[in-house]
């Protein structure tokens, strides 16, 4: 929980921040290179630690089908029930 | 995007076989802080748009909406597959609750069943990656509210700003009070379920 909470402290201040200007140009310039370096950062750690767990690689093999399935089913559901909420309630779609 | 996306992934999988395994402990602070970072900076790149507040208001009942949607999709998806592959309701039922936070919700399954325990984490690990992977697609060829469902607990962390790139700043605020909310539903729906 306390996880939660400095998440949204940390975003909610960078937002007010940006909001009233207090971020240097410089760096607004910068922040869709800074999101991604982080973003690509992260992504290498979370793949180092599934290398690193003997647990993850032994069941991989084991229940790796299982989990894949479990893994599109839950996806693939989740936007169907949302697509499907927005078009009762009349929400207009929003696409690119 | 995509290629580079799952090839930092890879990379790291293959690190992860060679380093020692103190690094293990050590990466938990890392993620902490890189996603501090990150947040920060995703908080800074919704705030350039000075008309956030307005879009915050205007979504209305989405604030809610799409949480529950995410949730209850999750959770149908996890039963229908469950029961094609076996799995007794209530076992499918925590799998699914999981909604994308795989760390927690494979601890917290840990003490009814180590197989379980693994499934849950492994589908968590899944549906990451193939958010990451849907995220843009689903943004191009569905839209931008239904770009958040892939993403569930994670949608206000690791997938946030692959949301914020491919949809709109109104939508990348709804990602996160989604994944916030989500978020807080794990820890009650997965033990609901293990009772």
């Amino acid at each position: 929980m306390s996880g939660i909470l400095l998440y949204l402290g940390l975003l909610i201040i960078g937002g007010i921040f940006s909001y009233r200007g207090w971020i240097h140009k410089a760096m607004l310039a910068r922040i869709d290179r800074l999101q991604m370096a982080c973003l690509f950062g992260l992504l290498f750690i979370m793949g180092m630690r599934i290398g690193m767990d003997d647990r993850v690689k032994e069941a991989f093999l084991k229940i790796g089908l299982h989990a894949v399935l479990f893994g599109v089913f839950t996806v693939v559901f989740s936007v169907l029930t949302v697509h499907l909420l927005l078009r009762l309630i009349g929400r207009k779609q929003v696409t690119k | 995007m995509t290629f580079k996306i799952i090839l930092a992934v890879v990379i790291g999988g293959i690190v992860g076989l060679f380093v020692p395994d103190s690094w293990y402990a050590l990466s938990d602070n890392w993620l902490t802080v890189g996603l501090c970072l990150l947040l920060f900076f995703v908080g800074i790149d919704i705030g350039k748009n000075k008309n956030v507040l307005k879009d915050l208001k205007r979504s209305g009942a989405l604030f809610f909406l799409i949480p529950i949607g995410v949730a209850v999709g999750s959770l149908i998806g996890a039963f229908i597959i469950g029961a094609l592959l076996g799995y007794p309701l209530h076992e499918s039922g925590a799998i699914g609750s999981g909604l994308g936070w795989y760390t927690l919700s494979s601890i917290i399954i840990a003490p009814y069943s180590a197989e379980l325990s693994v499934l849950a984490f492994l589908t968590n690990v899944v549906r990451e990656i193939l958010a990451i992977m849907m995220i843009p697609l689903v943004a191009k060829y569905v839209g931008f509210y239904e770009a958040i469902a892939p993403a569930g607990a994670t949608a206000m962390d690791t997938t946030l700003p692959i949301v914020s790139r491919n949809t709109n700043s109104e939508t990348a605020v709804l990602s996160f009070s989604t994944g916030l909310i989500l978020s807080t539903l794990v820890p009650i729906l997965v033990p609901l379920f293990l009772r």
